[in-house]
């Protein structure tokens, strides 16, 4: 039995995929462990071409599905179907593994027993010439209970430390939550991973090395054309959030978790309008309404996240008296 | 035949490879050229032990300005072609500087008839070079938040900081050198729009550079008369065989100019790692450094005690470069990283063409798409990775512990650079413009 399933989501990135499955089979003590799954999305390049040029070198360790365009969700929900691993994890395209410590990741993973595995994560930022990294501060060497994720380590870092990137879960149990899987043509799913895998696990481990490499330098990467241009997809994926957090079946530890990730959510969803130096009409509406949306159907989260104090100043900046609009003009022309 | 004269404030003996790319391809053209260059130039620092007559042509005479300022060449460089007008069929324009594409604007004015070929060997207007330092020059120092955040202080002494003669004497040189940048660029951007409107000609060495100068709407209606010639090599400039070294190491060069902006950060600190993770690295591998080296780059090297695998080499001749180069397993090439501005390189190196030439293996740190990585992938021979230390590190590794091998060059695709096919495009775009 194969150990861990790589799903590879791949869309248009010909460029950077030889880089992700050159770092997967650098170890080659461990090739013949692994379920490497490249999903090309649709792709008008040459990634598809590059994919089978690999499953032709490694018939038994890589395969390739070729499917029509329908965003990194559906990419997703394609490999985790076909995925034959023990363990599953989800690296992207146009990242890479450590591969100083993807050997002994893996063989540790074939006698693992916890549900989740987390590594760290080591992020590449090109823009700024840095590297950062997100590491588990609270190490433990054997699997411990969900419930008992210390309070420090949810209010610190939540998003580093339980990312898509981070997590490696079992594909069995992930399976069983996983449903219609994630959101298809939709940004910001791997929030919507990072819930799947809490709804189905019960125990997790941290390891104490890196494996992912972020890699943020990508010109048509989401996040470096703006957070409001899918804001759209921000709160599809937070409204189907909320949405499980009434689901009776799911564990207690779930509603603990999930709370802590919308709250986080919220303050940046929020905090995308009130950035702007000017709001259009459309936004302003938009906001409004997801606004009373919130306060009336989940006042909870709501007024535990920073969502009311940032809505007040995204009122006070935007509204139309006259002295807004003076501090408008002065504010865009310092702005030039 | 036809006779051009060439405006380049570089050209052999003198040390620039702007100098040498018009050198490669003057000399392989049909036609014959009058260079108009500069006397002072630094003479045999490339070249000072190897054989100089290699770079003679026969097609070109060279006419040295004897001047120091960019201004007094100008005038000069006006003034000879005064007196020999009628010695000239057409003119052509080399930049950089951009002082090489005055004397033609002022021909052009003289003589409205002329024809005129300019070529742009970096872009000057919307530069991310330029960019940068005017980014770095309007950045005002005295409103920093960091310069109040000063808890310890009292009200009293703040003030007194504030107003002290000291910091107004420095805030008078920021707001006199802050617009330093900028009035650059508007210098630099008038002649580009004059040279664009009426050059017959516009000569670029890249599509993506091409594209970049055409980003103004008001320049568009002018793109139809650009062509795009590369940089080239010359087979004959190379030694005939390759001298066999006394190690095993695997070696890697570099050759040409690192500064601040185009450094090798990335890449030492990719060797770095290396090292912590292989305390023999030193007896496997070793990276040369030919060429200006920026003080932090050296820094680095001596803070993180790599000089065992990097050593700086120090300034050689062109032909000496190229004998390196040749001698080498894998030659570097690094860009400059300008991810935050562009999406796309859009220069590309003459070394790059340098080292086709040689057939050496290519380990290229650049952005993922640009003209010299296009160039890399359609040749083969090479490897293109991001300025991620990480990213290098993974095929440094590769190489150096699994016997990485890039894809073979494609000898079609490579000749296509040789000084002699890109001069015989350059004779065809003549051609047409003299109507021949």
């Amino acid at each position: 039995m194969k150990v861990l399933s790589v799903v590879i989501p791949a869309y248009n990135t010909e460029l950077y995929l030889e880089r992700c499955l050159d770092s997967l089979l650098y170890n080659e003590s461990v090739i013949q462990y692994l379920d490497i799954i490249v999903v090309d999305d649709g792709s008008s390049d040459d990634t598809s071409k590059l994919a089978n040029r690999y499953r032709k070198l490694y018939p038994e360790s890589i395969s390739v599905l070729e499917k029509e365009n329908g965003g990194h969700g559906s990419a997703v929900n394609a490999g985790i179907k076909v995925a034959t691993g023990k363990y599953v994890r989800i690296v992207d395209s146009d990242d890479w593994v450590d591969v100083d410590n993807f050997e002994e990741y893996v063989k540790k993973l074939k006698k693992e027993k916890a549900d989740i595995v987390v590594t760290d994560v080591r992020r590449q930022q090109l823009y700024d010439e840095s590297e950062l990294n997100f590491r588990f501060k609270e190490k433990n060497d054997k699997p411990i209970p969900i419930g008992k994720i210390e309070d420090k380590v949810m209010e610190d870092d939540f998003f580093f430390e339980f990312s898509m990137h981070s997590m490696t879960v079992k594909t069995e149990k992930l399976r069983e939550v996983w449903g219609s899987g994630l959101l298809e043509k939709t940004f910001y799913v791997d929030q919507q991973f990072v819930a799947k895998v809490f709804m189905c696990a019960r125990t997790y481990i941290e390891y104490n090395f890196n494996i992912y490499m972020y890699f943020i330098g990508r010109p048509e990467q989401s996040m470096g054309d703006g957070f409001l241009k899918h804001i759209d997809d921000h709160e599809r994926v937070l409204k189907w959030l909320l949405k499980t957090t009434r689901d009776k079946n799911l564990p207690k530890y779930y509603k603990k978790i999930v709370s802590r990730q919308i709250v986080l959510m919220l303050g940046t969803h929020y905090k995308a309008y009130a950035n702007q130096v000017r709001l259009p009409k459309n936004k302003k509406k938009e906001i409004k309404s997801f606004d009373k949306y919130l306060r009336k159907n989940y006042s909870n989260y709501y007024y535990k996240s920073e969502a009311p104090m940032v809505f007040e100043q995204i009122r006070s900046v935007f509204s139309n008296t006259l002295l807004n609009k003076l501090v408008r003009y002065y504010r865009g022309r310092s702005e030039v | 035949m036809k006779k051009g004269f060439v405006i380049s404030w570089y050209y052999p003996p003198g040390n620039s490879s702007e100098g040498l790319v018009t050198y490669k391809l003057l000399k392989n053209s049909k036609y014959k050229y009058d260079v108009w260059t500069r006397k002072n130039q630094q003479q045999n620092v490339w070249d000072r032990k190897s054989k100089e007559d290699k770079l003679i042509a026969e097609n070109v005479k060279i006419i040295p300005g004897d001047c120091e300022s960019e201004k007094e060449w100008v005038k000069q460089g006006v003034q000879y072609f005064l007196k020999h007008r009628d010695e000239y069929d057409f003119i052509m324009s080399r930049s950089m500087p951009v002082e090489s594409h005055e004397i033609a604007m002022k021909i052009k004015e003289l003589f409205p008839d002329i024809k005129w070929i300019a070529s742009f060997g970096d872009p000057i207007v919307n530069t991310p070079y330029i960019d940068a330092i005017t980014m770095e020059k309007q950045k005002n120092p005295f409103i920093m938040r960091e310069y109040f955040k000063r808890e310890d202080m009292s009200v009293m002494k703040t003030l007194k900081i504030f107003l002290s003669p000291a910091r107004q004497a420095k805030k008078y040189l920021w707001k006199r050198d802050k617009h330093c940048g900028s009035k650059v660029a508007r210098y630099f951007s008038k002649i580009n729009d004059y040279v664009i409107k009426n050059a017959n000609v516009l000569i670029y060495n890249n599509s993506y550079q091409l594209e970049h100068a055409f980003l103004d709407d008001k320049l568009k209606d002018y793109k139809e008369k650009s062509y795009i010639l590369e940089h080239s090599f010359d087979p004959g400039l190379y030694s005939a065989k390759k001298e066999s070294r006394a190690d095993n190491k695997i070696s890697f060069v570099y050759v040409g100019h690192l500064d601040d902006t185009r450094n090798a950060r990335s890449l030492f600190k990719a060797i770095k790692k290396l090292k912590e993770h292989d305390k023999d690295l030193n007896n496997k591998v070793s990276f040369k450094f030919y060429g200006n080296l920026s003080n932090w780059d050296k820094l680095l090297l001596l803070d993180n005690d790599l000089t065992d695998v990097v050593e700086i080499g120090g300034d050689i001749g062109y032909l000496d470069s190229l004998r390196k180069i040749k001698e080498s397993d894998w030659a570097i090439l690094i860009d400059a990283n300008f991810t935050s501005m562009v999406d796309n390189c859009i220069y590309l190196p003459a070394k790059l063409i340098d080292y086709i030439g040689a057939r050496t293996k290519i380990f290229s740190i650049s952005h993922v798409k640009g003209a010299g990585s296009d160039i890399i992938r359609e040749v083969g021979g090479g490897k293109v990775v991001t300025h991620s230390p990480d990213d290098i590190y993974l095929y440094l590794s590769k190489i150096i512990y699994q016997g990485f091998e890039p894809k073979p060059y494609d000898e079609k695709c490579a000749n296509r650079y040789s000084s002699k096919t890109i001069a015989k495009r350059l004779d065809e775009i003549e051609d047409k413009l003299l109507g021949e």
